[in-house]
């Protein structure tokens, strides 16, 4: 850490914290200057940072401090620190665009990779946790689509010119450490054998094995690998499953941002609805069949993608007269063409986004990292039973996402389970009829 | 020109850049220090830079000068000097990559925006003008297609770590006023009313209009500038065409990368294969009695075909030679057998197809109802003679932008170019 200290880092602790908050006047005037009363608790449940709440008697607010490693592995993993900066810049710049949904910054020291924000105090709670929990939440739907209307449209090149575009481009291209994260394990990983993917074993072993044998997946995970790569449409969020939104919504956690396809944000953001979808037949009991809920999940994900629809047209609409270099409006001169140009990209983001959504789908299946709505389900036959259910689902979206013209369509077929002709409610059936005749 | 004077820049001039020389041991060692009887031509014939041929008893160069401005205009039309950076830059990257088909690069004055390089002796001449005066070139698809697949293949992700790649990309992603160029002059203005756009009136005024109006073709069109600004699948050349390559019989030089950025594929592809096909299109303007330049046009459409397909073979093998190195596409732990590596190669290698005729179509439109015209076509004087070629062209060019997803394969590209003869 010797090198570290030089360039003016040092890790901090709860009680290091203390003396840096009164030493920084940005982050001290939000505790209303009440600092011997303060209280810290580290809360990091991820994968890469220290989360610190800290609470004083006039007010709160969240310190994120990024180390020179992977948290939950340890400095045997090195990742650069300087995600922080990438994750500061993105809250600033998608706060800038949309300041309801995004925690504001007070204060980012680069050098101590720090970052200080809005503190979203309880009831909120992680989006993740409360789907497990069957909570509805009316108006995640609407906001959603709010937040990735702006953000996406906002950075785009039918807003930007051409020189703010590739500014933007060349200053995240530097976060190419978690791009790469991001490529190994979403991308790679699931479709090779790798000493860090695991699943319900023995239950998915034959599944995991077909997923490394599958050409026809492969062949189409390559080419949205090289689309995650090479296209920077628009500056993405980089990672936005629902253990980054916490609800009233504000999303968190932006340290992927980087200049890439747009389909990887709304495609995580619903994929991970599905995977929610999949795991409520495990969280499911005596009290809570879960069907209602289960049917919310698929309006919110309708909805969510409707209204993402409706809201990101809206604002090309808006400003088509603007600066925006991709269609000119002395080009795009006739409302019915325009109209046209609109459907063709829109058409186009959707299957990006299923595309990228059930890629997420699977790595969290068969990869290193999995998720809450599936881990908790602690009997593992019920478990394997609904994670087959999401990679066999997620695997035909994959590859047949161009024949989806709708969301709607995508919706009834996960109602009837009919993907691609498999009845995955049938097969929980048997095995759940296999398991009442042991008793 | 004070602030420019600040930052180290003057413009030369013949006199000037004798001193210049003198004081650059770089160069002069070039002219084997024979400096008091150096000869100096000035013979900048494109749009935008000062060109100098440096000659001497015991050697030769060429300097290159950017000034701040597009040079057939005037400092009405600024255009950053910073392209001589990146031209500079992509010469010795792709220089590195195909030494046999680029220039060496001697000196760089990033502050003179000052290029020192080998001087290209004849008989080289400029490509397109032997396209015009009728002359083969035997060699020219298999060095093209050398260039194409080397430059191409070792700057994209199947070849390199992401971590070189985004290094890459960031850097040339300051080279956007020359990319903001081409989106206007290729992408937009012959979609629009623009005050540069000029053709051959009144034959083809309407068929101007009719490219103005045609939505089919706007959309397409649309998708493909997204495609070049978003892109960055390599570091690609940006300005293709058949002026920048100088050819003698036994050699091809590719000369002129200031346009050079990372960018799609099909873009450098495309406008290499485009002109040529230009040039099939110009070959009924220039036959007379003595030479009816049926067979040149077979010649053209031969060269066309084996271009893309010498480049296809050439970029596969490089792939199957570096499957197992560091490239980050197409992991061999993944594509771990030769029958799906080669499924991946096909599917990789229509894309780039289809990429490569839809800009080479945009090219082909752009200079015909754009600003910037191609000597194939003005040197042709009976502006109905010329008229008739062009609209050969431009029909022929739309067809194959809008349409290009249909063409499996390059022969029946050619076959459809020849549908088009007036014959």
């Amino acid at each position: 850490m010797a090198a570290e200290a030089e360039q003016g880092f040092c890790p901090l602790d709860e009680a290091s914290l203390v003396a840096y908050i009164k030493a920084t006047p940005a982050l001290a005037s939000r505790l209303g200057g009440a600092l011997d009363s303060i209280t810290i608790r580290e809360v990091g449940d991820g994968n890469l940072n220290f989360v610190y709440i800290v609470l004083s008697d006039a007010g709160a607010i969240v310190i994120k401090q990024a180390l020179p490693y992977v948290r939950c592995v340890g400095d045997s993993w090195p990742m650069t620190r300087e995600r922080a900066y990438f994750e500061a810049s993105a809250l600033r710049e998608h706060g800038r665009l949309c300041p309801d949904h995004v925690p504001e910054v007070y204060h980012f020291d680069r050098a101590m990779s720090l970052i200080g924000m809005r503190y979203i105090e309880p009831p909120h709670i992680i989006l993740r946790k409360g789907l497990i929990a069957g909570v509805e939440y009316p108006h995640l739907a609407e906001h959603m689509s709010d937040y990735m209307a702006k953000t996406l449209f906002f950075t785009s090149m039918i807003y930007n010119t051409t020189t703010d575009h590739k500014k933007g481009v060349a200053q995240y291209c530097a976060n190419v450490e978690m791009c790469r994260l991001t490529e190994q394990v979403v991308f790679s990983d699931p479709y090779r054998v790798s000493k860090f993917n695991r699943w319900t074993s023995p239950h998915l072993d034959k599944d995991a094995e077909a997923v490394r044998e599958d050409d026809e997946l492969k062949l189409e995970a390559a080419e949205l690998k090289a689309m995650f790569i090479e296209r920077a449409q628009a500056l993405i969020h980089g990672d936005l499953h629902t253990g980054s939104i916490m609800i009233l919504p504000k999303v968190i956690d932006p340290e992927f941002a980087f200049y890439g396809p747009m389909g990887f944000d709304i495609g995580a953001f619903l994929g991970n609805l599905i995977l929610a979808y999949f795991a409520q037949n495990g969280h499911a009991d005596q009290a809570n069949d879960r069907k209602a809920y289960k049917k919310w999940i698929l309006k919110t994900i309708e909805e969510s993608w409707n209204l993402f629809y409706n809201k990101f047209v809206e604002l090309w609409n808006k400003h088509k007269e603007g600066n925006g270099e991709a269609y000119l409006p002395d080009i795009f001169n006739k409302s019915d063409l325009l109209s046209l140009a609109q459907k063709k990209y829109m058409i186009n983001i959707f299957h990006d986004s299923l595309g990228f959504g059930a890629a997420k789908m699977i790595r969290r299946i068969v990869g290193i990292a999995h998720v809450e709505d599936l881990e908790s389900i602690r009997d593992a036959n019920k478990r394997a039973l609904c994670e087959r259910a999401t990679l066999n689902c997620a695997k035909a979206i994959l590859k047949g996402r161009r024949q989806y013209e709708n969301i709607e369509q995508l919706s009834i077929e996960l109602t009837e389970n009919t993907i691609r002709g498999i009845a995955t409610q049938s097969l929980f059936c048997f095995t759940h009829s296999k398991e009442n005749a042991k008793r």
